[in-house]
Protein backbone atom coordinates (compact mmCIF):
# COMPACT_ATOMS: atom_id res chain seq x y z
CA UNK A 1 0.00 0.00 0.00
CA UNK A 2 1.07 3.53 -0.60
CA UNK A 3 1.87 5.90 2.23
CA UNK A 4 -1.33 6.56 4.20
CA UNK A 5 -0.48 10.26 4.53
CA UNK A 6 -0.18 10.48 0.79
CA UNK A 7 -3.49 8.66 0.26
CA UNK A 8 -5.17 11.07 2.65
CA UNK A 9 -3.44 14.05 1.07
CA UNK A 10 -2.03 15.41 4.33
CA UNK A 11 1.41 16.16 5.67
CA UNK A 12 3.01 13.81 8.15
CA UNK A 13 2.66 16.36 10.91
CA UNK A 14 -1.01 17.11 10.23
CA UNK A 15 -3.27 17.26 13.26
CA UNK A 16 -5.78 14.47 13.94
CA UNK A 17 -8.48 16.97 13.13
CA UNK A 18 -6.98 17.79 9.73
CA UNK A 19 -6.63 14.10 8.98
CA UNK A 20 -10.28 13.50 9.79
CA UNK A 21 -11.38 16.48 7.71
CA UNK A 22 -9.35 15.29 4.75
CA UNK A 23 -10.67 11.75 5.14
CA UNK A 24 -14.25 12.97 5.21
CA UNK A 25 -13.75 15.18 2.19
CA UNK A 26 -12.26 12.31 0.16
CA UNK A 27 -14.82 9.78 1.39
CA UNK A 28 -17.60 12.00 0.06
CA UNK A 29 -15.88 12.01 -3.28
CA UNK A 30 -14.88 8.35 -3.47
CA UNK A 31 -17.56 6.34 -1.66
CA UNK A 32 -18.79 3.71 -4.15
CA UNK A 33 -22.41 4.39 -3.27
CA UNK A 34 -21.95 7.99 -4.30
CA UNK A 35 -20.38 6.82 -7.58
CA UNK A 36 -22.72 4.03 -8.63
CA UNK A 37 -21.28 3.64 -12.12
CA UNK A 38 -17.59 3.98 -11.32
CA UNK A 39 -15.92 0.60 -10.93
CA UNK A 40 -12.65 2.10 -9.75
CA UNK A 41 -14.34 3.87 -6.82
CA UNK A 42 -14.35 0.70 -4.75
CA UNK A 43 -10.58 0.23 -4.86
CA UNK A 44 -9.90 3.90 -4.21
CA UNK A 45 -12.30 4.00 -1.28
CA UNK A 46 -10.76 0.82 0.10
CA UNK A 47 -7.32 2.42 0.03
CA UNK A 48 -8.65 5.55 1.65
CA UNK A 49 -10.37 3.57 4.43
CA UNK A 50 -7.24 1.53 5.04
CA UNK A 51 -5.15 4.69 5.27
CA UNK A 52 -7.56 6.26 7.72
CA UNK A 53 -7.67 3.08 9.81
CA UNK A 54 -3.93 3.44 10.23
CA UNK A 55 -3.51 7.12 11.04
CA UNK A 56 -7.04 8.26 11.92
CA UNK A 57 -6.52 6.97 15.41
CA UNK A 58 -3.79 8.85 17.28
CA UNK A 59 -2.52 5.83 19.17
CA UNK A 60 -2.26 3.66 16.07
CA UNK A 61 -0.77 6.55 14.16
CA UNK A 62 2.00 6.91 16.73
CA UNK A 63 2.88 3.24 16.42
CA UNK A 64 2.87 3.54 12.65
CA UNK A 65 5.12 6.60 12.78
CA UNK A 66 7.57 4.71 15.02
CA UNK A 67 7.57 1.86 12.51
CA UNK A 68 5.99 -0.66 14.87
CA UNK A 69 3.21 -1.45 12.42
CA UNK A 70 3.19 -1.08 8.71
CA UNK A 71 0.57 -0.41 6.13
CA UNK A 72 0.17 -4.02 5.06
CA UNK A 73 -1.91 -5.06 8.05
CA UNK A 74 -4.50 -2.41 7.47
CA UNK A 75 -6.32 -4.00 4.55
CA UNK A 76 -10.03 -4.11 5.08
CA UNK A 77 -11.97 -7.18 4.04
CA UNK A 78 -13.99 -6.82 0.85
CA UNK A 79 -17.53 -5.63 1.45
CA UNK A 80 -20.55 -5.15 -0.68
CA UNK A 81 -22.08 -1.75 -1.24
CA UNK A 82 -25.64 -0.60 -1.58
CA UNK A 83 -25.10 0.04 -5.28
CA UNK A 84 -24.57 -3.70 -5.77
CA UNK A 85 -28.24 -4.27 -4.91
CA UNK A 86 -29.86 -1.01 -5.90
CA UNK A 87 -29.99 -1.50 -9.65
CA UNK A 88 -30.36 -5.28 -9.61
CA UNK A 89 -33.87 -6.63 -9.86
CA UNK A 90 -33.87 -8.93 -6.86
CA UNK A 91 -32.68 -8.71 -3.27
CA UNK A 92 -34.91 -5.79 -2.44
CA UNK A 93 -33.20 -3.04 -4.42
CA UNK A 94 -36.43 -2.22 -6.23
CA UNK A 95 -37.94 -0.99 -2.96
CA UNK A 96 -35.97 2.22 -3.03
CA UNK A 97 -35.59 3.07 -6.69
CA UNK A 98 -37.31 6.26 -7.57
CA UNK A 99 -38.84 7.37 -10.85
CA UNK A 100 -38.70 11.09 -10.07
CA UNK A 101 -35.64 11.46 -12.29
CA UNK A 102 -37.53 10.60 -15.49
CA UNK A 103 -41.27 10.81 -14.73
CA UNK A 104 -41.60 13.66 -17.23
CA UNK A 105 -40.60 11.27 -20.01
CA UNK A 106 -43.99 9.63 -19.61
CA UNK A 107 -45.83 12.82 -20.58
CA UNK A 108 -45.47 12.40 -24.33
CA UNK A 109 -47.87 10.50 -26.55
CA UNK A 110 -45.25 8.37 -28.26
CA UNK A 111 -44.57 4.68 -27.79
CA UNK A 112 -42.11 5.38 -25.02
CA UNK A 113 -44.64 7.21 -22.85
CA UNK A 114 -46.08 3.85 -21.89
CA UNK A 115 -42.63 2.42 -21.30
CA UNK A 116 -41.58 5.26 -19.02
CA UNK A 117 -44.95 5.49 -17.34
CA UNK A 118 -45.54 1.85 -16.68
CA UNK A 119 -43.49 1.78 -13.50
CA UNK A 120 -45.21 2.37 -10.22
CA UNK A 121 -46.43 -1.09 -9.43
CA UNK A 122 -49.34 -1.36 -11.85
CA UNK A 123 -49.92 -4.96 -12.82
CA UNK A 124 -49.08 -5.44 -16.42
CA UNK A 125 -49.16 -8.38 -18.75
CA UNK A 126 -46.58 -8.34 -21.44
CA UNK A 127 -45.48 -10.75 -24.07
CA UNK A 128 -41.86 -11.81 -23.67
CA UNK A 129 -39.21 -10.32 -25.95
CA UNK A 130 -38.22 -11.97 -29.18
CA UNK A 131 -34.66 -13.17 -28.92
CA UNK A 132 -32.43 -13.20 -31.98
CA UNK A 133 -29.69 -15.65 -32.75
CA UNK A 134 -27.33 -16.09 -35.64
CA UNK A 135 -27.30 -19.59 -37.12
CA UNK A 136 -24.29 -20.37 -39.29
CA UNK A 137 -24.81 -23.22 -41.73
CA UNK A 138 -22.87 -24.71 -44.63
CA UNK A 139 -23.77 -23.88 -48.22
CA UNK A 140 -25.07 -27.36 -48.94
CA UNK A 141 -27.08 -27.45 -45.71
CA UNK A 142 -28.86 -24.32 -46.89
CA UNK A 143 -29.54 -25.74 -50.36
CA UNK A 144 -30.53 -29.27 -49.34
CA UNK A 145 -32.01 -28.50 -45.91
CA UNK A 146 -30.75 -29.76 -42.57
CA UNK A 147 -31.64 -30.27 -38.97
CA UNK A 148 -29.42 -28.30 -36.64
CA UNK A 149 -29.24 -28.84 -32.91
CA UNK A 150 -28.86 -25.47 -31.20
CA UNK A 151 -28.10 -24.71 -27.57
CA UNK A 152 -30.00 -21.81 -26.06
CA UNK A 153 -28.52 -19.51 -23.43
CA UNK A 154 -30.58 -21.25 -20.72
CA UNK A 155 -28.78 -24.50 -21.55
CA UNK A 156 -31.73 -26.13 -23.29
CA UNK A 157 -31.26 -27.58 -26.75
CA UNK A 158 -33.65 -27.81 -29.62
CA UNK A 159 -33.61 -29.21 -33.12
CA UNK A 160 -34.08 -26.57 -35.71
CA UNK A 161 -35.26 -27.62 -39.15
CA UNK A 162 -33.60 -25.63 -41.91
CA UNK A 163 -35.86 -26.01 -44.95
CA UNK A 164 -34.29 -26.91 -48.33
CA UNK A 165 -33.53 -23.76 -50.28
CA UNK A 166 -32.92 -21.62 -47.20
CA UNK A 167 -31.06 -18.44 -48.02
CA UNK A 168 -28.63 -16.11 -46.29
CA UNK A 169 -30.49 -13.69 -44.02
CA UNK A 170 -33.62 -15.83 -43.83
CA UNK A 171 -35.18 -15.92 -40.40
CA UNK A 172 -36.52 -19.08 -38.80
CA UNK A 173 -39.03 -18.41 -36.06
CA UNK A 174 -39.61 -20.74 -33.14
CA UNK A 175 -42.65 -19.40 -31.38
CA UNK A 176 -42.62 -19.39 -27.62
CA UNK A 177 -38.89 -20.04 -27.32
CA UNK A 178 -37.91 -16.41 -26.67
CA UNK A 179 -37.90 -14.35 -23.49
CA UNK A 180 -40.38 -15.15 -20.72
CA UNK A 181 -43.58 -13.15 -20.56
CA UNK A 182 -44.30 -10.68 -17.77
CA UNK A 183 -47.33 -11.01 -15.50
CA UNK A 184 -48.68 -14.09 -17.24
CA UNK A 185 -47.98 -12.83 -20.74
CA UNK A 186 -46.97 -15.33 -23.38
CA UNK A 187 -43.29 -15.88 -24.07
CA UNK A 188 -41.63 -14.26 -27.08
CA UNK A 189 -40.22 -16.07 -30.06
CA UNK A 190 -36.71 -17.23 -30.80
CA UNK A 191 -35.60 -15.88 -34.17
CA UNK A 192 -32.72 -17.56 -35.94
CA UNK A 193 -31.11 -15.55 -38.68
CA UNK A 194 -29.38 -17.83 -41.15
CA UNK A 195 -25.83 -17.03 -42.21
CA UNK A 196 -24.66 -19.29 -45.03
CA UNK A 197 -20.96 -20.06 -45.23
CA UNK A 198 -19.59 -19.81 -48.77
CA UNK A 199 -18.83 -22.97 -50.75
CA UNK A 200 -15.42 -23.63 -52.32
CA UNK A 201 -16.89 -23.87 -55.84
CA UNK A 202 -20.66 -23.43 -55.83
CA UNK A 203 -22.00 -19.90 -56.08
CA UNK A 204 -25.65 -19.19 -55.55
CA UNK A 205 -27.64 -16.80 -57.69
CA UNK A 206 -31.22 -16.79 -56.46
CA UNK A 207 -32.42 -20.31 -57.05
CA UNK A 208 -29.73 -21.03 -59.62
CA UNK A 209 -26.27 -22.37 -58.92
CA UNK A 210 -23.17 -21.45 -60.82
CA UNK A 211 -20.09 -23.58 -60.88
CA UNK A 212 -16.91 -23.30 -62.91
CA UNK A 213 -15.87 -26.67 -64.35
CA UNK A 214 -12.28 -27.19 -65.49
CA UNK A 215 -11.92 -29.31 -68.65
CA UNK A 216 -8.85 -30.56 -70.42
CA UNK A 217 -7.71 -29.37 -73.82
CA UNK A 218 -8.60 -32.78 -75.24
CA UNK A 219 -12.12 -32.60 -73.80
CA UNK A 220 -12.49 -29.08 -75.16
CA UNK A 221 -11.43 -30.05 -78.65
CA UNK A 222 -13.02 -33.46 -78.96
CA UNK A 223 -15.95 -33.12 -76.59
CA UNK A 224 -17.02 -35.98 -74.37
CA UNK A 225 -18.73 -36.95 -71.17
CA UNK A 226 -17.40 -35.59 -67.87
CA UNK A 227 -18.73 -35.66 -64.34
CA UNK A 228 -19.83 -32.37 -62.77
CA UNK A 229 -20.77 -31.59 -59.17
CA UNK A 230 -24.31 -30.47 -58.27
CA UNK A 231 -25.68 -29.84 -54.77
CA UNK A 232 -27.37 -33.25 -54.93
CA UNK A 233 -24.31 -35.14 -56.13
CA UNK A 234 -22.29 -35.81 -59.26
CA UNK A 235 -23.98 -35.92 -62.66
CA UNK A 236 -22.62 -36.76 -66.10
CA UNK A 237 -22.65 -33.92 -68.59
CA UNK A 238 -21.78 -33.99 -72.26
CA UNK A 239 -19.20 -31.48 -73.40
CA UNK A 240 -19.87 -30.62 -77.05
CA UNK A 241 -16.97 -30.91 -79.43
CA UNK A 242 -14.92 -27.68 -79.70
CA UNK A 243 -16.10 -26.11 -76.41
CA UNK A 244 -14.41 -22.91 -75.40
CA UNK A 245 -13.62 -21.49 -71.98
CA UNK A 246 -16.67 -19.54 -70.85
CA UNK A 247 -19.16 -21.83 -72.54
CA UNK A 248 -22.15 -22.34 -70.27
CA UNK A 249 -24.04 -25.61 -69.95
CA UNK A 250 -27.41 -25.57 -68.23
CA UNK A 251 -28.33 -28.47 -65.99
CA UNK A 252 -32.05 -28.09 -65.68
CA UNK A 253 -33.55 -28.65 -62.24
CA UNK A 254 -30.17 -29.11 -60.58
CA UNK A 255 -30.32 -25.79 -58.71
CA UNK A 256 -31.87 -24.76 -55.42
CA UNK A 257 -35.29 -26.14 -54.42
CA UNK A 258 -38.11 -23.60 -54.40
CA UNK A 259 -40.88 -23.69 -51.88
CA UNK A 260 -43.37 -24.88 -54.51
CA UNK A 261 -41.29 -27.98 -55.16
CA UNK A 262 -39.60 -26.99 -58.39
CA UNK A 263 -35.89 -26.31 -58.51
CA UNK A 264 -33.67 -23.74 -60.10
CA UNK A 265 -30.99 -24.71 -62.59
CA UNK A 266 -27.28 -25.20 -62.34
CA UNK A 267 -25.09 -23.37 -64.82
CA UNK A 268 -21.78 -25.00 -65.53
CA UNK A 269 -19.17 -22.60 -66.89
CA UNK A 270 -16.38 -24.42 -68.71
CA UNK A 271 -12.75 -23.46 -68.26
CA UNK A 272 -9.99 -25.03 -70.32
CA UNK A 273 -6.99 -26.05 -68.25
CA UNK A 274 -3.60 -27.08 -69.68
CA UNK A 275 -1.76 -29.93 -67.93
CA UNK A 276 0.53 -28.80 -65.11
CA UNK A 277 3.53 -30.41 -66.81
CA UNK A 278 4.82 -29.09 -70.14
CA UNK A 279 4.31 -31.51 -72.98
CA UNK A 280 6.92 -31.52 -75.73
CA UNK A 281 4.70 -33.22 -78.26
CA UNK A 282 2.04 -30.55 -77.90
CA UNK A 283 4.64 -27.77 -78.03
CA UNK A 284 6.10 -29.21 -81.21
CA UNK A 285 2.67 -29.43 -82.76
CA UNK A 286 1.71 -25.87 -81.82
CA UNK A 287 4.99 -24.56 -83.26
CA UNK A 288 4.00 -25.91 -86.64
CA UNK A 289 0.31 -25.11 -86.39
CA UNK A 290 -0.23 -22.26 -88.87
CA UNK A 291 -3.96 -21.69 -88.16
CA UNK A 292 -3.16 -21.26 -84.50
CA UNK A 293 -0.59 -18.58 -85.26
CA UNK A 294 -3.07 -16.70 -87.41
CA UNK A 295 -5.81 -16.82 -84.78
CA UNK A 296 -6.33 -13.48 -82.96
CA UNK A 297 -8.75 -13.95 -80.04
CA UNK A 298 -8.49 -10.23 -79.15
CA UNK A 299 -9.89 -9.01 -82.42
CA UNK A 300 -13.25 -8.07 -80.84
CA UNK A 301 -11.37 -5.72 -78.52
CA UNK A 302 -9.97 -3.91 -81.50
CA UNK A 303 -6.47 -5.13 -80.76
CA UNK A 304 -4.36 -6.12 -83.73
CA UNK A 305 -1.23 -8.13 -83.24
CA UNK A 306 1.91 -6.13 -83.69
CA UNK B 1 -27.76 -9.86 13.68
CA UNK B 2 -30.00 -7.58 11.70
CA UNK B 3 -32.13 -10.16 10.02
CA UNK B 4 -35.10 -9.67 12.28
CA UNK B 5 -37.00 -6.49 11.89
CA UNK B 6 -38.48 -6.73 15.38
CA UNK B 7 -35.10 -6.17 16.94
CA UNK B 8 -34.36 -3.10 14.87
CA UNK B 9 -35.28 -0.67 17.59
CA UNK B 10 -32.65 -2.17 19.85
CA UNK B 11 -29.87 -2.17 17.34
CA UNK B 12 -27.41 0.65 17.39
CA UNK B 13 -25.75 1.00 14.06
CA UNK B 14 -23.02 3.52 13.58
CA UNK B 15 -24.38 5.87 16.18
CA UNK B 16 -27.97 5.68 14.95
CA UNK B 17 -30.92 3.52 15.72
CA UNK B 18 -32.19 1.45 12.83
CA UNK B 19 -35.69 2.08 14.16
CA UNK B 20 -35.17 5.83 13.72
CA UNK B 21 -34.03 5.34 10.14
CA UNK B 22 -37.10 3.26 9.39
CA UNK B 23 -39.28 6.00 10.84
CA UNK B 24 -37.52 8.57 8.69
CA UNK B 25 -38.33 6.42 5.68
CA UNK B 26 -34.65 5.90 4.89
CA UNK B 27 -35.05 2.17 5.35
CA UNK B 28 -38.17 0.34 4.27
CA UNK B 29 -37.67 -3.33 5.15
CA UNK B 30 -40.49 -5.74 4.48
CA UNK B 31 -42.67 -6.83 7.39
CA UNK B 32 -40.27 -9.20 9.07
CA UNK B 33 -36.96 -9.29 7.36
CA UNK B 34 -34.12 -7.11 6.24
CA UNK B 35 -33.13 -7.87 2.68
CA UNK B 36 -29.53 -7.74 1.45
CA UNK B 37 -30.38 -4.36 -0.03
CA UNK B 38 -31.74 -3.08 3.30
CA UNK B 39 -28.53 -4.09 5.07
CA UNK B 40 -26.27 -2.58 2.43
CA UNK B 41 -28.34 0.59 2.53
CA UNK B 42 -28.03 0.74 6.32
CA UNK B 43 -24.24 0.50 5.96
CA UNK B 44 -24.37 3.29 3.41
CA UNK B 45 -26.37 5.49 5.80
CA UNK B 46 -23.86 4.66 8.52
CA UNK B 47 -21.01 5.68 6.22
CA UNK B 48 -22.73 8.96 5.36
CA UNK B 49 -23.35 9.90 8.98
CA UNK B 50 -20.31 8.51 10.71
CA UNK B 51 -17.50 8.30 8.14
CA UNK B 52 -18.37 11.47 6.26
CA UNK B 53 -19.96 13.37 9.12
CA UNK B 54 -23.01 14.33 7.10
CA UNK B 55 -25.98 15.61 9.07
CA UNK B 56 -29.38 13.98 8.93
CA UNK B 57 -31.04 16.63 6.75
CA UNK B 58 -28.37 16.16 4.12
CA UNK B 59 -28.56 12.38 4.44
CA UNK B 60 -32.23 12.56 3.44
CA UNK B 61 -31.41 14.64 0.37
CA UNK B 62 -28.54 12.34 -0.63
CA UNK B 63 -30.66 9.21 -0.28
CA UNK B 64 -33.40 10.72 -2.41
CA UNK B 65 -30.96 11.65 -5.16
CA UNK B 66 -29.19 8.30 -4.99
CA UNK B 67 -32.57 6.57 -5.34
CA UNK B 68 -33.29 8.65 -8.41
CA UNK B 69 -29.90 7.77 -9.88
CA UNK B 70 -30.64 4.09 -9.41
CA UNK B 71 -34.06 4.52 -10.97
CA UNK B 72 -32.41 6.10 -13.97
CA UNK B 73 -29.66 3.51 -14.10
CA UNK B 74 -32.22 0.72 -14.07
CA UNK B 75 -34.17 2.44 -16.82
CA UNK B 76 -31.04 2.97 -18.90
CA UNK B 77 -30.12 -0.66 -18.38
CA UNK B 78 -33.53 -1.73 -19.71
CA UNK B 79 -33.26 0.55 -22.72
CA UNK B 80 -29.76 -0.72 -23.52
CA UNK B 81 -30.88 -4.32 -23.05
CA UNK B 82 -33.78 -3.72 -25.43
CA UNK B 83 -31.38 -2.27 -27.98
CA UNK B 84 -29.06 -5.25 -27.56
CA UNK B 85 -31.68 -7.78 -28.68
CA UNK B 86 -32.15 -5.89 -31.96
CA UNK B 87 -30.33 -6.93 -35.13
CA UNK B 88 -26.76 -5.59 -35.27
CA UNK B 89 -27.58 -3.09 -38.01
CA UNK B 90 -30.32 -1.53 -35.89
CA UNK B 91 -28.06 -1.51 -32.85
CA UNK B 92 -25.45 0.43 -34.77
CA UNK B 93 -28.07 2.82 -36.08
CA UNK B 94 -29.42 3.54 -32.62
CA UNK B 95 -25.93 4.06 -31.20
CA UNK B 96 -25.16 6.44 -34.04
CA UNK B 97 -28.43 8.31 -33.73
CA UNK B 98 -28.00 8.60 -29.99
CA UNK B 99 -24.72 10.38 -30.60
CA UNK B 100 -26.40 12.57 -33.17
CA UNK B 101 -29.18 13.43 -30.71
CA UNK B 102 -26.60 14.65 -28.25
CA UNK B 103 -25.84 17.39 -30.73
CA UNK B 104 -29.48 18.20 -31.45
CA UNK B 105 -32.50 18.83 -29.30
CA UNK B 106 -32.73 17.69 -25.75
CA UNK B 107 -36.30 16.53 -26.03
CA UNK B 108 -37.17 12.86 -25.63
CA UNK B 109 -40.40 12.85 -27.56
CA UNK B 110 -40.44 10.71 -30.68
CA UNK B 111 -42.39 13.48 -32.39
CA UNK B 112 -39.60 15.95 -31.99
CA UNK B 113 -36.66 13.64 -32.12
CA UNK B 114 -34.42 14.16 -35.06
CA UNK B 115 -35.66 17.66 -35.74
CA UNK B 116 -32.69 19.92 -35.24
CA UNK B 117 -33.11 22.80 -32.86
CA UNK B 118 -33.18 26.29 -34.42
CA UNK B 119 -29.83 26.79 -32.81
CA UNK B 120 -28.24 23.95 -34.74
CA UNK B 121 -29.90 24.99 -37.99
CA UNK B 122 -28.50 28.48 -37.55
CA UNK B 123 -25.04 27.07 -36.99
CA UNK B 124 -25.33 24.84 -40.05
CA UNK B 125 -26.47 27.74 -42.21
CA UNK B 126 -23.58 29.75 -40.89
CA UNK B 127 -21.16 26.97 -41.81
CA UNK B 128 -22.57 26.77 -45.33
CA UNK B 129 -22.29 30.50 -45.91
CA UNK B 130 -18.71 30.40 -44.72
CA UNK B 131 -17.86 27.99 -47.55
Amino acid sequence: MTDPYEVLGVKRDASQKDIQASYRRLAKKLHPDLNPGDKSAEQKFKELSAAYDLVGDSEKRARFDRGEIDASGAERPARSYYRDFATAGSDGGETYRNAAGYADFADGDDVFAEFFGRRGGRNIRMRGADVRYLLEIDFLEAVNGATKRVTLPDGGTLDLVVPPGAHDGQILRLSGKGGAGVGGGSPGDALFEIAVRPHPFFVRDGYDIRVELPISLTEAVQGGKVRAPTPSGLVTVTIPRWSNTGKVLRLKGKGVPRRQGSRGDEYVVLRIVLPDQRDEELERFVATWEAGKAHNPRQHMGIKDA
Amino acid sequence: MLSDRDTADQVEFGGGKLQDWIEEGWLRPSAHQFSQADLARARFIKDLRQEMGINDDAVAVILDLVDQVHGLRKLLDEVVSAVCVQPPTIQRRIALDARRMALLTNTHSCKHAGRPSPDILKRRRGAKEAH
